[in-house]
């Protein structure tokens, strides 16, 4: 990577972070918002994009110049301070990556390689949303655009590049396949209540549709919200007052809603919602961070409960049965992530070259005004001639030098070459 | 209706002899109780199945791609099924066994039908398998879930313990 620029990544996700940690960490659209607008204030030279899901909490930062271990550090005390927890609780949880790890590292996650179903399409819809969110503003530069472009490439082309994609493998595929599957014999004729309106709801919609299910209740805080969706889905919408009764008649319940605590507890389950059910079935999955259900209501006679956490098992035989697919993948993205790094490296040399190409072409103009000069009867076809000539000469004195840097950049910064070039020609900055 | 039009073709029309009677009664009895254990034992694996199931669901364990079992609703409505099921049939062969003893008692009046202790487990079961039925109407809790699993590895239990009385106590009970 070009040492004048500095790519660091702090963060952590399903694979080193319990969820309780993630949940502590864990930004809501408006809180990204919120922590992109104070990073702004506070590092206004240092682009950043927040990356929150389910899943992960990531920040991203590129900047120019040699700081990259305060920059680490800086990202590091953000995430921990935005949500008042000291950082020395969560360092043991957090990944810190920098520059080449950095950029494999996105590009690993948004081709959905490190997604915890291996091949969902969510998380590269959630990249660009970062990304955009971060871009509007104001949080993104050259560097970040360059980066997260480059990142949404890698995984289309690894969508079509492989089959890894071939089929849905979503969180809530997953879990209404491997577990609703298990517990209900058929879906329509059963009460499915989606709570929240988000786009995972709206993706396990699609999902539980595709089952079978019929029976839709939408119910989320806005209710224009929900009846929108129930309407697209062609099912009946729900006020959230009404939260306790439709648990009580339910068979399924998928909730996704981005509340900062759990909106059925053990008591509220118990009280309003057990009594009626007479120990009736009751599939809930659980998609919130932080969790929508009080992970104690499992423990309740005929309710299966599953969080993110608990379908790690069923993702990881997901995993491995897609475990042939991967290696062209991860192909795929070694290849890009020598490419960008090489691109950067290249990009760095741009300032030099453009001093080095302008000291040439200025020695050329120079010497054809002279030379038009002394040479007055030239008619204007001669002239053509010798501006061409001068400009291919100058073409083919540039293009030598130009391809060694541009293969030296391939296996490292060519600051030798740059260094050589500069004082071989005089380049000042 | 059909079915028993056709039967009546084939009957004779000559009485029942007293021995082909007790052929009767004691083939029904038999082949009822037998039937009723078979579908208890069904029940009963079904029962162990849904529990099983049940208990990899709670602890969200993964489903085996080697043997799948079946959905808690479809082991819960065959759990159902089985007690309803094996219920009458024992019904049915204790009923059976009854009219068989009253025959024998015409033949031998010192035979006590409440005394043999295979009458006495089959009619503890019997009065079990009544208390789950009603249990299983009255309180709806127990129409599903693993109440219906537990109701039916009990009446299982009834089941073996009978069919021990049977094979292991000298009661005299079929001769």
């Amino acid at each position: 990577m070009e040492s004048s620029i500095k790519l660091a990544m702090v963060g952590c996700s399903h694979r080193q972070s319990s969820l309780a940690v993630r949940e502590r960490l864990a930004f809501s659209p408006t809180q990204t918002a919120d922590a992109l607008a104070a990073w702004r204030v506070d590092h206004a030279e240092t682009e950043a994009v927040l990356l929150s899901t389910c899943n992960r909490v990531e920040l991203y930062t590129a900047t120019r110049g040699d700081q990259s271990a305060s920059s680490v550090e800086a990202a590091l005390g953000h995430l921990a301070d935005f949500h008042n927890v000291p950082v020395d609780d969560v360092r043991s949880d957090v990944v810190t990556l920098e520059n080449a790890e950095v950029v494999r590292h996105l590009f690993t996650v948004a081709a959905s390689l490190d997604s915890m179903v291996v091949g969902e399409a969510q998380i590269l819809g959630q990249v660009k949303q970062a990304y955009e969110l971060a871009g509007r503003l104001g949080c993104t530069g050259p560097l970040m655009h360059h980066l997260f472009q480059s990142a949404l490439r890698v995984a289309r082309r690894v969508a079509s590049d492989t089959s890894l994609h071939r089929h849905r493998v979503s969180i809530p595929s997953v879990a209404i396949s491997d577990f609703a599957g298990r517990i209900f014999e058929r879906f329509d004729d059963k009460r499915v209540l989606v709570i929240g309106a988000g786009k995972m709801a709206q993706e396990t919609l699609d999902y539980l549709t595709d089952a079978g299910a019929r029976r839709l209740v939408i119910l989320n805080r806005d209710y224009d919200r929900a009846l929108e969706l129930a309407e697209e889905w062609h099912g009946m919408p729900a006020t959230w007052a009404s939260l306790a009764d439709e648990l009580a008649v339910a068979d399924m319940v998928v909730s996704t809603t981005g509340a900062d605590r759990p909106i059925v507890s053990l008591a509220d389950y118990r009280q309003h919602i057990a009594r009626r059910r007479y120990q009736r079935p009751l599939f809930i999955l659980d998609l919130a961070v932080p969790r929508d259900f009080d992970p104690a209501i499992r423990e309740e006679l005929g309710v299966y409960l599953y969080g993110i956490d608990d379908l790690k098992e069923a993702c990881e035989k997901n995993r491995a049965e897609r475990s042939k697919e991967l290696p062209a993948a991860e192909a795929i993205v070694d290849e890009e992530t020598r490419r960008f790094v090489a691109e950067t490296r290249h990009r760095a040399t741009g300032p030099v070259i453009a001093r080095f190409r302008e000291g040439l072409e200025k020695s050329q103009a120079d010497e054809l005004e002279r030379l038009f000069d002394r040479l007055p009867e030239l008619d204007e076809r001669s002239r053509r001639e010798i501006e061409q000539f001068a400009d291919r000469l100058v073409g083919k004195m540039l293009h030598p030098p130009l391809a060694s840097l541009r293969d030296e950049s391939q296996n490292g910064p060519p600051h030798g070459l740059l260094e050589a070039l500069q004082r071989l020609f005089q380049l000042k900055d | 209706m059909l079915g028993l039009l056709a039967a009546s073709h084939f009957a004779s029309h000559q009485p029942f002899a007293p021995d082909r009677t007790f052929y009767f009664w004691g083939l029904a009895h038999g082949l009822l109780l037998l039937f009723g254990t078979v579908t208890m034992c069904i029940g009963f694996l079904a029962g162990v199945m849904y529990l099983a199931q049940s208990y990899a669901l709670k602890h969200a364990q993964a489903a085996s791609n080697a043997w799948r079992l079946p959905s808690l609703e479809w082991l819960e409505r065959l759990n159902g099924r089985m007690l309803a099921v094996s219920t009458v049939l024992i019904l049915l062969g204790f009923a059976s066994g009854v009219v068989l003893s009253i025959l024998k008692q015409r033949h031998d009046s010192s035979l006590n039908l409440w005394l043999d202790p295979v009458v006495q487990s089959s009619a503890a079961m019997l009065l079990w398998l009544f208390a789950a039925e009603a249990f299983r109407m009255v309180y709806p809790a127990a129409r599903q879930g693993r109440k219906v699993a537990y109701l039916t590895l009990a009446s299982f239990a009834f089941v073996v313990i009978t069919v021990l009385v049977l094979a292991f106590v000298d009661s005299g009970h079929g001769l």
